[in-house]
């Protein structure tokens, strides 16, 4: 059914989730087919970040915290690097640190050690959220709701929480028509359902509101993105959308970090996987096919390597268990 | 059995329509009051509504009662804003109002014209160095700053007292706990001789201005309010909450300040043990009749202000009690509140639930009997 209309009747037993998306959408999701979608808001990549150094754009050097009190679970000696144009995926079940390392990333917790995280070659572990964000980060929290919108805002005021370059204010007064455009674009770019740029976020659904949230993050043209289980209850156009938009970025030189608990996922985007355990990251696993692929790599065919594929998803499966599974 | 149904989003019609239904239920209580004691409701009424503003006077003094009423709303009105709950602005008025006079009493005969800025300058810094100290606390020590601006209110209260009793007492004046009065250049202009309302009713009006371009336009009024409304989400944005706790109460704190001394400034032009009839509690009525909105607290400030001199009117005309203000202030305050409750939730009729009372285990903390509250969003009471 799309649209008030039924368009086909289909036998569950033929189909396939990309057939039916394509059903659903309109064509709009079938594989790769989002890529050219990437809005050109987030492919072009901060000045900053095209620029050639040895350093890595994210550096975690042996991180050990103590179980906070707000976000669960130790660190233990968490070492990791994000190159130009890499996506590192971390897999692994809720509650084994994957909250803590992000919190420690972003700057939240301001327990962390100067020389534990490094930004485009800077020592910024005991660095604020806002002064990481002019370095280029991103941060597309998992909670977005609670933690990435104020409910009761208009999105063209939650643009604001992490919009502040200087032409969005004059003398300390915010331009609203300003901010009023780039919303509107941000909406536009990544199909964002919403009644216009006043509307209150609350307003929205959780997947048209974790589009603006991700629009948001990438229209700031970032060099260093971290997200959190970024496809969560987005439906299945915006899903891909905002995985071939990611895939862009990183090919346009950012660095990306993904938390996820979609082993799925993570395979169809990540040039390398870690899996978190216990506050411990496992050694790197590459997902091998893809390499194959060349750079230009989109999300596979159904049909292609699921046998290989199978076996990798559980060989990751075991890692996050514990090697407990067979 | 009627329940309470959370609403999708806050109503924006019960946010402008709660405090005119809480002014009508005023009103009818008001009118049962003057029936039971005898009096006649209409010229009752009458004198808070119609008489306040007949005269040239009596329009005058509304304005120069508003004009405590208004400076401390709009402070409060943005610690509110930032989820500071600052009770104190009656003690950072009396702190703002005790150091205005003190810097006032410098001033001699010879004292240059223009001296009354530094009077208010004093004021607002006193207010805002009573409201650090809350912020101080409630940021170092995580003191709740609902009893610690209230208790500082005391303070304030009888350092005042211990001032005009002491240090600061007339010595000419038999043994009275007042000041001397101030010299010319302490006191500030009329706006319009010969009544009493001085350029202070239109530097607060100027300043709801400010404070309505602060919380609408800047980063830092965006800022307060993301701390305000989500702690997770001024984590992520990076927006630290113990500044902004201090900026609030500072700010808070400085309004306040600059109420009490424009009272002192103003129409009281000495220092006395009591400065301010309750405006800085006043206030907190003005601030939520307001909506915690700049301009709302201008006209909630106008209508506090009619009540006071109504209050006034009605223990002069019709022999009762001065209280009736407060009386009057606090049934506005609960049908304010109440009506308040439609902003977020709407009534719904809800079948009686039926609980079985093995479906609750030993020792659970709903047991049968109870409505379970707050399940599914909604709050179940019985008329």
């Amino acid at each position: 059914m799309r649209a008030g209309r039924v368009l086909a009747r289909c036998e569950p037993a033929r189909e396939t989730v990309a057939s039916l998306s394509r059903l659903m959408f309109g064509g709009e999701a079938g594989d790769g087919a989002g890529t050219e979608a990437a809005p050109g808001t987030a492919t072009a990549p901060n000045p900053r970040s095209t620029a050639p150094g040895p350093s890595p754009v994210l550096e975690v050097r042996a991180l050990s915290l103590e179980a906070g009190e707000r976000r669960g679970g130790a660190l233990d000696a968490v070492s990791l690097t994000v190159d130009r144009g890499q996506i590192l995926g971390i897999a692994g079940v809720a509650g084994n640190g994957q909250a803590a390392l992000l919190a420690a990333i972003v700057g939240e917790d301001r327990r962390v050690a100067r020389e534990a995280i490094w930004i485009n070659g800077r020592a910024v572990g005991d660095a604020g959220v806002e002064a990481r964000r002019r370095l280029g980060l991103a941060y597309v929290p998992e909670d977005r709701v609670g933690a990435a919108t104020v409910a009761d805002f208009s999105l063209e005021r939650n643009l604001l929480l992490t919009h502040d370059d200087p032409a969005l204010f004059c003398a300390g007064l915010i331009r609203r028509r300003l901010a009023r455009r780039r919303t509107a674009a941000i909406l536009a770019a990544f199909d964002v359902r919403a009644a216009g740029p006043t509307a209150a976020a609350r307003s929205l659904s959780g997947g048209n509101l974790q589009k603006f949230v991700v629009g948001r993050e990438l229209a700031r043209s970032p060099s260093l993105v971290i997200l959190a289980q970024p496809t969560w209850g987005v439906d299945l156009a915006a899903a891909t959308r905002i995985r071939s938009t990611l895939k862009a970025l990183s090919r346009a030189g950012a660095a990306v970090l993904v938390v996820s608990e979609d082993l799925e996922e993570l395979l169809a985007m990540a040039d390398v996987i870690r899996v978190m355990k216990g506050g411990r990251l496992t050694p790197p696993i590459e997902p091998d096919s893809a390499r194959e692929e060349g750079p230009g790599r989109q999300d596979r065919p159904n049909r292609r390597d699921r046998l290989d594929r199978l076996h990798r998803l559980d060989r990751l499966a075991r890692e996050v268990t514990g090697g407990g599974a067979s | 059995m009627i329940g309470l149904e959370r609403r999708p989003a806050p109503s924006r019609f019960w946010l402008i329509a709660a405090p005119l239904f809480a002014l009508a239920v005023t009103l009818a209580f008001g009118w049962g009051l003057f029936h039971v004691l005898g009096k006649d409701p209409v010229a009752g009424l009458k004198l808070f509504l119609v008489a306040p503003l007949e005269t040239p006077h009596r329009r005058a003094e509304v304005g120069l009662r508003m004009t405590p009423l208004l400076l401390c709303a709009l402070g409060l009105a943005i610690c509110y804003r930032a989820n500071v709950w600052n009770i104190g602005a009656e003690g950072q008025l009396v702190a703002g109002g005790l150091c205005a006079g003190v810097v006032a009493l410098q001033a001699g005969p010879a004292t240059p014209a223009g001296f009354f800025v530094l009077v208010l300058a004093a004021g607002a810094a006193g207010g805002a160095a009573w409201g650090g100290i809350t912020a101080w606390l409630k940021v170092s020590f995580q003191a709740s700053e609902i009893l610690v601006s209230l208790m500082l209110t005391y303070i304030a209260q009888l350092l005042l007292l211990w001032a005009v009793h002491g240090p600061l007492k007339d010595p000419a004046g038999y043994n009275f706990p007042y000041s001397p009065g101030f010299e010319a250049a302490a006191i500030l202009p009329l706006l319009w001789p010969p009544h009493r309302l001085t350029i202070g009713w239109v530097l607060a009006l100027g300043l709801a201005l400010s404070v309505w371009v602060l919380l609408a336009r800047s980063r830092a009024g965006l800022k307060l309010e993301v701390v305000g409304a989500s702690a997770p989400a001024a984590r992520y944005a990076g927006f630290p909450v113990a500044t902004t706790t201090w900026l609030v109460l500072g700010l808070g704190g400085a309004l306040a300040g600059l109420a009490g001394a424009i009272e002192v400034a103003g129409p009281i032009q000495q220092l006395t043990p009591s400065l301010s009839p309750g405006y800085g509690y006043a206030a907190i009525v003005v601030a939520w009749f307001g909506r915690l909105h700049p301009v709302g607290c201008v006209v909630a400030a106008g209508a506090m202000a009619m009540i006071y001199i109504g209050g006034e009117l009605a223990q002069s005309r019709l022999g009762l009690p001065l209280s009736i203000t407060l009386v009057f202030q606090g049934v506005l305050l609960l049908a304010l509140l109440g009506f308040d409750t439609l902003v977020r939730f709407r009534l719904r009729p809800v079948a009686r639930r039926r609980v079985q009372a093995a479906a609750w285990p030993e020792g659970s903390a709903i047991q049968p009997g109870r409505t379970p509250v707050g399940e599914g969003g909604e709050v179940g009471w019985r008329p």
